[in-house]
């Protein structure tokens, strides 16, 4: 059973204030992704890969098709639903890992992990444990936790946000470009948070441009062309 | 005995203006505590010696009734002698100091001691009538806030007085609850006065000459003063008793007897002082 | 599935052409925060005043359901049960704290007003209630019997919130809550307005010229010019993926710092 249908995407940026140009970048893009299964997009830059991993968080719109998601209370079509609801959907059912860490400035680490679990209600103590393990898994020393990781150095409020991104065990893990500022032993963490997540049968959809990466995580590639 | 004046028409206002004063207080003692806008006439005394006093007085008052005034409880005052001597002239009735003796009293900033009975009328002259004014400006604004009873604000009033000062320090016009449903500004009374307002037998009316307002208390109406669960309302009480009649249950003025400092506390009712002592010496 | 707590369809008040609030449709779930946008005179303050029932709409239908789940018709509702709620349903956060605090008045006696009105007649326990809502909004409470005219800009607007929250409103109408701030006090006061929101399940709906605020608060956006809104979506796709002409130069026009 997929957990992630989609289904002849298009996407075409209109930049009205440049004189209306269109830029289309997806054309008719079809993929499914099973429980457990992680399938890594390919393609030259420019191909879109970045912008379909962002419609399958509701982050771009797409233009026409559908992509159908597996929740608990049923299939979503993230194309059509109402944005209220993508929000329940990304509380509960879709992770997104970016590059970038976008948090309010005063807030601690720690505060900035915990929050995606606290949201779902859970008790503090399972949040404080399951936070204590990826801080620690990470390599993020104890005395940052306190503070606001808006000081900290690119690789630190990396793993800041991986960890935050990975204390939900979402069914659908999106990864876009996961490790790009990390060192090796780092890069060797995430890769095993990654693993984990698809043994516990989590559908996961990656952009890697790390080849040694890609080939360990990756069941299947899905290619993009250019749209132009 | 004052010489009746007869260019005037009796009670010095016209007989339109005072129809017009009683059916604002008719509305006034229909609505318990609801402040009724009146035409307010100038009258031959400046703003805050009891305009609006004068003009309730002249509209109620008839050729039978027996006047008495007193200011801060005293007959003897300037101003209490005045307006006794203006009614004296313009409606040739009968005057007197006794509480008892009087069919309408007119009164500042006092309830007399001895307690009123049926059929008498208390007309309280009134500087202020709005009792939400110190926190609301706007007219439009309070009259809003009477109509949907929005009255939190005046325990907001009290809640102030405890924070700074440990206790609700309001120690004079004390704001009150009218019939369970207006809340009403009793004038500067000390708010010793204000149990003697509930369930009162006589009828209590109120004018307000500079702001125009008139409104009432009927008689046997339910006046509660406001308070907190675990602040409740408290009145003033006196380590000692009147320094003249002796005194307990009387409220005491603080007077300075001579230049060294001596004070003596006397009863601010002379009327209720007088008896106090009369029947003392037998 | 959860019912919106606010429901707006064809909102409407107009006072001349292209001013006011046109054609509004609008649903607020509980526990979420919409962002109002647009330019000065783009209808969002009117907006904000027809939601929270400060103005009526010439035309169409606002509901609004409370915490014990009775629905009110907030077009039809008189105006004695509109100020009911507003005082004790809604919570009101004006831009200018004067206009939402009052200044002669110590900061207990601000958030106890609230309590008194709907009845509370315990000195005590209001005293206590203001005190940990202080707290809450982390103002010291050794200031609980400070006037409000002697605390900075943003300690005011934190003390807005603590009056309005007393009553454990369901929804909160904010209007440029940060607007008169300095930077690191705006940071302070939105970081503060996000945990109350989490820890106190509200729904917020704040009108905003700053697009930076509407990212770091709001969960979804409403576009608005001329009166109508032009655009809505979840915050991020409309900031990161515009769709109107207008929305994409409001967006172009952000500043870029980091």
């Amino acid at each position: 059973m997929s957990l992630i249908d989609v289904r002849s995407v298009s996407k075409t940026f209109i930049l009205h204030n440049q004189g209306g140009v269109q830029l289309p970048v997806l054309r008719n893009a079809s993929f499914q992704v099973t429980a457990g299964e992680c399938v890594v997009l390919d393609g030259p830059s420019g191909t879109g890969k970045s912008t379909l991993l962002k419609m399958l968080y509701g982050n771009y719109r797409a233009d026409s098709g559908q992509i159908l998601v597996q929740t608990a209370s049923g299939i979503e079509d993230l194309v059509a639903i109402h944005p209220h609801r993508m929000l329940q959907i990304r509380r509960d059912t879709v992770g997104f890992v970016s590059q970038f860490l976008r948090v309010i400035p005063r807030v601690s680490t720690w505060d900035v992990v915990c929050e995606p679990l606290r949201r779902q209600g859970a008790d503090e103590s399972i949040v404080a444990e399951r936070a204590r393990q990826l801080l620690q898994r990470l390599n993020l020393p104890q005395s940052l936790w306190p503070l606001a990781p808006a000081t900290f150095s690119g690789g630190e409020q990396q793993r800041v946000n991986i960890a935050r991104s990975l204390m939900v065990e979402y069914p659908i893990l999106l990864l876009d470009e996961p490790t790009a500022s990390l060192d090796a032993a780092n890069r060797e963490v995430v890769a095993r948070l990654i693993e984990e997540a698809r043994q516990r049968g989590a559908a996961v959809v990656g952009i890697f441009h790390d080849d040694g990466l890609r080939s360990r995580l990756a069941d299947r590639l899905y290619a993009l062309e250019s749209a132009q | 005995m004052h010489e009746t004046l007869t260019d005037y028409n009796f009670a010095y206002l016209d007989e339109q203006t005072k129809r017009m004063i009683r059916r604002g207080l008719l509305k006034a003692v229909a609505v318990p505590g609801l402040q009724i806008p009146f035409g307010g006439r100038e009258m031959p005394l400046p703003y805050g010696w009891g305009t609006g006093g004068i003009q309730v007085t002249a509209a109620v008052i008839g050729p039978d009734d027996v006047l008495k005034v007193i200011d801060q409880g005293a007959d003897d005052t300037t101003n209490a002698v005045s307006i006794r001597a203006f009614f004296a002239k313009t409606a040739g009735v009968a005057t007197t100091e006794v509480t008892t003796e009087a069919t309408l009293i007119q009164t500042r900033h006092r309830i007399p001691e001895t307690a009123l009975t049926s059929g008498q009328i208390l007309i309280y002259q009134v500087p202020i009538p709005e009792p939400l004014r110190f926190i609301e400006p706007r007219e439009t604004e309070t009259r809003k806030m009477h109509a949907l009873s929005e009255y939190g604000v005046m325990h907001v009033k009290l809640y102030e007085d405890i924070a700074q000062f440990g206790q609700i320090a309001t120690s004079y016009a004390y704001p009150v609850l009218v019939n369970g449903r207006y809340v009403m500004d009793p004038s500067p009374i000390p708010k010793f006065d204000n149990p003697k307002m509930h369930q009162n037998p006589a009828l209590q009316l109120f004018g307000a000459g500079r702001e125009k307002r008139l409104y009432a208390v009927p008689p046997y109406t339910d006046v509660v003063s406001l308070d907190f669960e675990d602040h409740p309302f408290e009145v003033q009480s006196w380590d000692s008793p009147c320094g003249l009649c002796g005194s307990t249950d009387s409220f005491l003025d603080e007077v300075v007897m001579d230049d060294a400092g001596t004070r003596l506390f006397i009863c601010s009712d002379t009327d209720y002082c007088r008896i106090q002592r009369e029947r003392a010496d037998g | 599935m959860v019912e919106p707590i606010l429901s707006a369809r064809g909102l409407t008040r107009e006072y001349a052409p292209e001013q006011g609030c046109l054609e509004v449709d609008l649903d607020v779930w509980p526990g979420e925060v919409v962002g109002i946008v647009g330019e000065s005179g783009s209808g969002k303050s009117t907006l904000l005043r027809l939601l929270s029932g400060q103005e009526r709409p010439d035309a169409g239908t606002l509901s609004f359901t409370d915490r014990a789940g009775r629905q009110h018709d907030l077009v039809r509702v008189s105006e004695s049960a509109i100020r009911q709620l507003q005082r004790t349903a809604f919570g009101i956060v004006h831009q200018n704290p004067r206009d939402g605090l009052r200044l002669r008045i110590s900061a207990g006696g601000n958030i106890g007003e609230r309590l008194m009105g709907v009845g509370a007649r315990h000195y005590g326990d209001i005293r206590a209630q203001a005190v940990h809502w202080l707290s809450h909004v982390e103002i010291d409470p050794a200031r609980i019997d400070d006037l409000p005219r002697y605390f900075s800009g943003g300690m005011q607007q934190r003390l807005q919130i603590a009056r309005n929250l007393v009553t454990n409103p369901g929804l909160v109408f904010m209007d440029e809550p940060t607007g008169g701030l300095d930077v690191s006090v705006q940071a302070r006061l939105l970081d503060t307005l996000k945990r109350l929101v989490h820890d106190l399940g509200i729904s917020v709906v704040i009108v905003t010229h700053d697009m930076g605020v509407a990212r770091l608060l709001a969960d979804r956006l409403l576009v608005m010019r001329f009166g109508r809104v032009i655009e809505t979506g979840l915050t991020d796709q409309v900031l990161d993926d515009p769709q109107a002409a207008y929305t994409q130069q409001l967006v172009a026009s952000i500043l870029q710092v980091s």
